[in-house]
């Protein structure tokens, strides 16, 4: 309830004009002259600062200015791109061809490996590290196995990703590299 | 329309809500920055910003004052900047106490009214930041201080504060003015 005597303080009054609406207030300065002026003063002065800063804005801002912002605007919108398409559009592209690098680079990483062990074992073969091997004949005898498993398995995944229809776009450029067998079959 | 990829469509869509807003944007932005040339430029990041961050807009709030809070920002980090560049310039002590204000406005500020007006920008000026901002947002901008809390982060309450404050010092720096106007 408020009191007969009550007068709302600035601040009240302040929030009564920048809310459009304060019913208590409403009443009071209907019949307090007092209010009223203090009310309309606070308007007066806020109307006043308003226009102040607005006619800076306008003055400031012609019609053509804002039109000269408004194209510089949409040039460097032109070359602004939303967050969204931030990424790069061979993002999309790259996660479609991602399962196939990672197929090719298998391929290669196997076929490399493969070689070497290949390699290995025809120079074991030849006798060619019998000068640097201490170990015992078992060890010896397993590591061959395990190096004709290892060299199996390894020729045997070649094959599975050369057949994989996926690769066939490494045939391509297959095609286009010089293989080492034409390199060298010149020279003999 | 973004999402569709049509950039185009969107820049033209866009395009739209830059007119729409522009004009009270550039207020807001001459009132904080006092500097038209500055005020322009913090106005086009603000929508070149705002057209880049799209997708994070809710429609829990008005466009507006999502937009705002970036013109804010905006309007910030140019201050900062501006700052920045006095102090490596010039000492504090001999930075102007009105700093563009007079130079930049055109041939009617100089016109009718120019004393009042120069006298609300010092005012404005004189303001400490968070009143200053409080007082540019809702008085100039014409946001309620629901809206300047949910552009500023402050308690709505905090912006009532703020916004009491600083018309209580405008006023009172203005006072002599009230007859004369």
């Amino acid at each position: 309830m408020i009191s007969a005597d009550w007068h709302p303080d600035d601040e009240r009054l302040l929030t009564r004009y920048v809310e459009g609406a304060d019913a208590a207030v409403d009443r009071h300065v209907s019949w307090c002259v007092s209010c009223r002026r203090r009310l309309a003063d606070l308007g007066a002065d806020l109307e006043s600062m308003y226009d102040g800063a607005s006619a800076d804005a306008s003055d400031a801002f012609s019609a053509e200015r804002l039109a000269a912002q408004r194209r510089s605007v949409q040039q460097r919108l032109g070359a602004a791109v939303p967050a969204r398409v931030l990424a790069f559009p061979g993002a999309t592209s790259g996660g479609r061809y991602w399962p196939f690098m990672h197929v090719a680079a298998a391929a290669v990483l196997v076929a490399v490996s493969g070689a070497g062990l290949v390699r290995i074992a025809q120079m074991a073969d030849a006798g060619a590290v019998v000068g640097i091997h201490t170990g015992p004949v078992e060890a010896t005898t397993s590591t061959r196995l395990l190096r004709d498993v290892t060299a199996d398995s390894a020729l045997e995944d070649i094959e599975v990703a050369l057949a994989e229809p996926r690769t066939a776009e490494l045939r391509a450029l297959d095609a286009l590299t010089p293989s080492v067998r034409d390199a060298v079959a010149p020279v003999r | 329309m973004m999402a569709r990829g049509d950039l185009t469509a969107a820049r033209e869509a866009f395009d739209e809500l830059v007119i729409k807003h522009q004009r009270r944007a550039s207020r807001i932005a001459l009132m904080y920055l006092r500097d038209i040339a500055e005020a322009d430029e913090a106005v086009q990041d603000a929508f070149v910003r705002a057209f880049t961050r799209l997708e994070t807009y809710r429609d829990e709030h008005p466009f507006e004052v999502w937009f705002t809070r970036i013109l804010v920002n905006a309007c910030v980090d140019r201050q900062r900047a501006r700052q920045r560049r006095a102090r490596r310039v010039v000492a504090m002590e001999d930075m102007p106490t009105e700093p563009s204000a007079n130079r930049s406005f055109s041939p009617e500020r100089r016109a009718t009214g120019r004393a009042w007006r120069a006298a609300v920008d010092a005012a404005v000026e004189k303001l400490p930041a968070r009143q200053r901002e409080v007082f540019v947002l809702c008085h100039l901008g014409d946001h309620t201080p629901r809206d300047v809390s949910m552009m500023t982060g402050m308690r709505e309450s905090t912006v009532r504060v703020h916004l009491f404050r600083a018309v209580h010092k405008l006023r009172a720096a203005l006072e002599a003015w009230r007859d004369l106007r």
